[in-house]
């Protein structure tokens, strides 16, 4: 008897928990998706990424009225994406501002003039949201991403036959050090039979 | 002939005037914030400080970086004035990074001042540089915009 009523008791603060309504709650950073760099056949490319925040509040809605996201390729800073619009936040939902920034192809390639085959993007920020009362709420967030963008095709065969390029020297070396190996061993049994001898 | 002219001016104005109140006024371009300040050089001889400033255009015109008149000083000692405008491209309804460099080459008091103000950075102290002026911008090839700037930023060695 009594652990059925504990049984009872238990299940009932369960379904109470799960049912509380979840009053209180700022907007949060959630993560970043699709973060890319595209367009690197033209002069100018585009860094791309979603930037995901929730609202855990189950009543309130809030809107996002700025977005300052600076970015970071290879640890060289691009630029700064400001977001000029204002995006809503609804309640128990989640808000995927979009970044794109325009950037110079020449600053994304190294100084033979050619691209790598991956690059890190960090994306370092703050948004500001603003309840109905006007209050607003300051979310600070942090990204880094390696990615590999579709590199052109004049670009890819460069860097295809710089691979082999690199394979054919390190196999090349491998082999010489193989070599290498053999012969001091060699000698050290001819150094070794001549002691004895 | 000249009726027709009137008549045509009149409807030139009214549909200007319709255009100007069917949308919602258009924000002037606006200061944003500044970042990577880094120190150069710092010896008796000369003195460089480099930072960007980031500004957003909100007008859905491109536009052309003109002059840049910002002044600079070191716990509020003005030490010296930012003048090189350099070619940026500024798109539209775009943020842009004015780069800023700041060199003070012959020894004077501004820059005995700044050496001083810098020998505290040396014991964890962090320095207080305000940028305070405006940056012109040429929209639609013609049209000056000012946009006006006024912002501290906090230097110390350590932390950065």
């Amino acid at each position: 008897m009594k652990a059925k009523f504990w049984a009872i008791w238990g299940l009932s603060l369960i379904l109470l928990a799960a049912c509380k309504n979840n009053e209180s709650g700022s907007p949060e950073y959630k993560d970043v998706y699709s973060v890319d760099i595209t367009g690197l056949n033209k002069k100018r490319g585009q860094v791309k990424a979603l930037i995901v925040f929730k609202n855990p509040h189950d009543k309130v809605n809030f809107k996002m009225t700025r977005l300052i996201t600076d970015i970071q390729v290879d640890g060289e800073d691009i630029g700064t994406y400001v977001s000029g619009r204002s995006l809503g936040l609804n309640a128990l939902s989640e808000l995927k501002a979009p970044l794109e920034y325009a950037v110079d192809n020449e600053r994304l390639k190294n100084e033979n003039g050619e691209y790598a085959s991956s690059y890190t993007v960090k994306l370092t920020g703050e948004a500001i949201f603003t309840d109905q009362h006007g209050q607003e709420y300051n979310l600070n967030f942090e990204h880094k991403e390696t990615v590999n963008p579709v590199i052109p095709q004049k670009d890819r065969r460069k860097l295809k036959a710089d691979k082999k390029a690199d394979q054919q020297a390190e196999k090349a070396e491998r082999e010489e050090g193989v070599e290498k190996r053999r012969k001091a061993k060699e000698r050290k049994k001819q150094e070794k039979l001549l002691t004895n001898e | 002939m000249s009726k027709q002219l009137s008549i045509l001016a009149v409807l030139l104005l009214l549909t200007l005037q319709a255009d100007a109140f069917a949308g919602k006024p258009v924000q002037d371009p606006y200061f944003v914030k500044m970042k990577g300040f880094k120190v150069l050089s710092f010896n008796t001889s000369k003195i460089e400080f480099a930072s960007t400033a980031v500004f957003y255009n909100t007008y859905n015109n491109r536009a052309k970086l003109q002059e840049v008149d910002i002044d600079v000083y070191v716990e509020d000692k003005y030490i010296g004035k930012v003048t090189n405008a350099e070619d940026i491209p500024v798109n539209k309804l775009s943020a842009f990074d004015v780069p800023l460099l700041l060199t003070l080459e012959p020894p004077g008091p501004a820059v005995r001042d700044a050496l001083w103000q810098g020998s505290r950075l040396m014991y964890g102290k962090k320095l207080k540089i305000r940028y305070t002026g405006h940056i012109k911008l040429k929209v639609l090839g013609f049209l000056p915009i000012k946009v006006r700037i006024d912002d501290d930023l906090y230097y110390s060695m350590y932390a950065n």
